[in-house]
């Protein structure tokens, strides 16, 4: 699907002035990849409003045309150097759909503990380094850590034991090399998972005080009402299993994902928007999963974001951070009861016989869902593959809240609005380089 | 890495390379780090960084006196060497930006004064490159600057070697 128009319009209900405004922010800073904001205004009314992806297109799903099953995992890790894990996660999940393997609980839970470290790293470092300086009225985390050491020497402290569990088991820290379909090419020893375990019971303590922390923000006044989309499951806190679930009453398997929602490509982005068919835009990520799965957290985790005011309730975008810092606890939790009953698997992985299918996955990566699907020949070659990152569905969102959030503001200093508009965009941790996988390339003939 | 991985601390030295092995001339700190290593002069610490800086920190702190190879892009002809004291300096974060995706060698600087984890001597060698674009070779001049580079840095090594034995 395309959309033509490119601009949206917002008009207030503030007496009309005449002068012109915009807002240009040419990059933005503190979001990984480059991408950029264009705002028009005349009087109070929004004229033009663009969330600009200009990061060149990656064409990753071309790349993946061709290839053996078996490459998939190590090629879609590439796409992200921050949330490599959840392109191996949704990628094996849906290969091994495809085939019919149902892996073991253990791999299952070690599947687990490795997107844990992810979600550890990747969380503490959007807090601290990129969310937090907003808040404060830091230009950047350095100025902020001039004010401030102990709090960022704590945040680069937890971010290491996140990176260290995504190093004992996947080898590396960035694009980690040990994932397979079926299983890990190889698992460690307990003893190299109960070594992590005094540092992760540090880095639990040091999340429930951020949780405190944060919940101490000044948080712009501004709700919406999102149609949050997360994956669930009854039991656990969803990171790599479940059914689609929305606050609107969606309820889907996986395989249904593209019947109710679709990409569209518009002009100013090299990122495809995803929608709702019916209901246009939607919001994923840790105030989703927070929304729709609060049932599924730790007790601990409950009880420090009920004491930081965080309820199911929330539509204060902006309060994504305490979500994220209640994730980051209920990680930790997760990660020491995962190594307290690790027992090293027999057997690696389970042996993969490849046969002509579809298969599709859905994992939670860091910023929200991640939708993969591929298309596999008798051999294991893939024909096929979509995927729909996190950042792409939550790009149109984003313009939505803009056209919200300006209006009520125009009364700002320029340089104010434009550092409200950036820290708006940031609650969303965008990952611009996940989302420039894909471009639609059309040529015409005469 | 850590300083206890490592037999012999009395040097207290060490040298990081930085850089991507497949995009040409930004191997050259790699390459650089690698021919020093070999040359194994005693307690030097050495280390690679591919990707992720934010390990520095935590590094260099343990030691007394930092060197840091990287590649660099500002316009100079390739091959030239720049040399950095980093006392009060800040360096260029256009020169040492490498990645729109990571947090840049200055920054991991600047972050490291802020929060008190700051090594006594830091010293920056930046070697200009031309090509930056995929592929595993360095451009003419890229290489042999780097040489030079190994081969006065080994002369100025052994005599700090010399001058810390001395004083023990």
């Amino acid at each position: 699907m395309k959309s033509k128009s490119k601009s949206v319009k917002k008009k207030t209900t503030k007496d009309k002035k005449e002068s012109v405004k915009s807002i240009h922010v040419k990059q933005l800073a503190r979001v990984e990849g480059e991408g950029a904001l264009h705002v028009k205004m005349k009087g109070d009314e929004i004229t033009d409003l663009t969330f600009t992806i200009f990061e060149p297109p990656r064409f990753f799903e071309a790349f993946l045309r061709g290839r053996n099953f078996s490459e998939v995992p190590d090629i879609t890790a590439r796409i992200c150097g921050i949330c490599p894990i959840a392109y191996q996660m949704s990628a094996t999940q849906a290969i091994e759909q495809a085939f019919g393997i149902q892996v073991n609980d253990q791999i299952h839970d070690l599947r687990r503990l490795i997107y844990c470290g992810e979600w550890i790293e990747s969380h503490v470092l959007h807090v601290f380094m990129l969310h937090a300086p907003d808040f404060l009225s830091y230009e950047d985390a350095i100025q902020m850590a001039k004010d401030h050491p102990e709090v960022v020497k704590q945040a680069l402290r937890m971010k290491k034991t996140g990176n260290t569990l995504m190093t004992i088991l996947g080898g590396r820290e960035i694009h980690p090399v040990s994932v397979r379909i079926g299983g890990f090419y190889s698992v460690p020893p307990k003893e190299n998972l109960t070594a992590l375990l005094d540092e992760l019971k540090w880095t639990r303590d040091a999340a429930e005080k951020t949780i405190e922390w944060t919940a101490t923000l000044d948080f712009p006044d501004f709700e919406r009402d999102y149609e949050y989309l997360a994956l669930h499951h009854p039991e656990r806190y969803a990171i790599i299993e479940g059914r689609l679930i929305t606050n609107k009453g969606l309820d889907v398997d996986i395989s249904e994902f593209e019947d109710h929602f679709v990409e569209m490509q518009v002009e100013h982005s090299h990122a495809l928007h995803s929608v709702h068919r019916e209901r246009g835009s939607y919001h994923v990520g840790p105030l989703a999963r927070f929304v729709l799965n609060y049932d599924q957290l730790t007790p601990a985790a409950k009880q420090a974001a009920q004491h930081a005011g965080l309820d199911t309730k929330c539509k204060n975008p902006f309060k994504s951070i305490i979500a994220r810092s209640v994730e980051t606890l209920y990680a930790c939790e997760e990660a020491i009861r995962i190594i307290e009953s690790y027992e090293q698997p027999e057997h690696a992985y389970e042996e993969v016989e490849p046969r002509p299918s579809t298969g599709y996955g859905c994992s939670e990566a860091p910023r929200g869902l991640l939708y993969h699907k591929y298309r596999i020949d008798e051999r294991g070659i893939i024909l096929n593959a979509k995927i729909v990152p996190p950042t792409a569905q939550n790009q149109k969102t984003i313009e939505e809240d803009l056209l919200d959030y300006i209006p009520e503001r125009l009364h700002l200093p320029l340089d104010k609005l434009t550092w409200q508009c950036e820290q708006a965009i940031r609650n969303y941790d965008p990952c611009i380089s996940c989302a420039t996988h894909f471009l639609k390339l059309t040529i015409d003939h005469d | 890495m850590t300083k206890s991985d490592n037999l012999n601390d009395r040097s207290n030295i060490l040298i990081v390379g930085i850089g991507n092995e497949f995009r040409n001339d930004d191997a050259v700190g790699i390459y650089a780090v690698r021919k020093l290593k070999k040359h194994t002069l005693p307690g030097i610490h050495t280390c690679e960084l591919h990707y992720d800086l934010s390990g520095l920190m935590d590094m260099w702190v343990q030691y007394e006196s930092v060197y840091v190879i990287d590649a660099v892009s500002s316009g100079a002809d390739a091959g030239t060497i720049h040399e950095i004291e980093l006392d009060e300096n800040r360096l260029s974060e256009e020169e040492f930006s490498f990645s729109s995706h990571t947090v840049s060698l200055s920054s991991i600087i600047e972050l490291s004064r802020a929060i008190h984890q700051f090594p006594k001597s830091l010293v920056i060698y930046g070697i200009e490159g031309k090509d930056f674009s995929y592929g595993c070779t360095m451009s003419d001049g890229v290489k042999e600057a780097a040489d030079r580079l190994i081969n006065s840095l080994e002369e100025k090594l052994r005599t700090k070697i010399l001058q810390i034995e001395g004083e023990a």
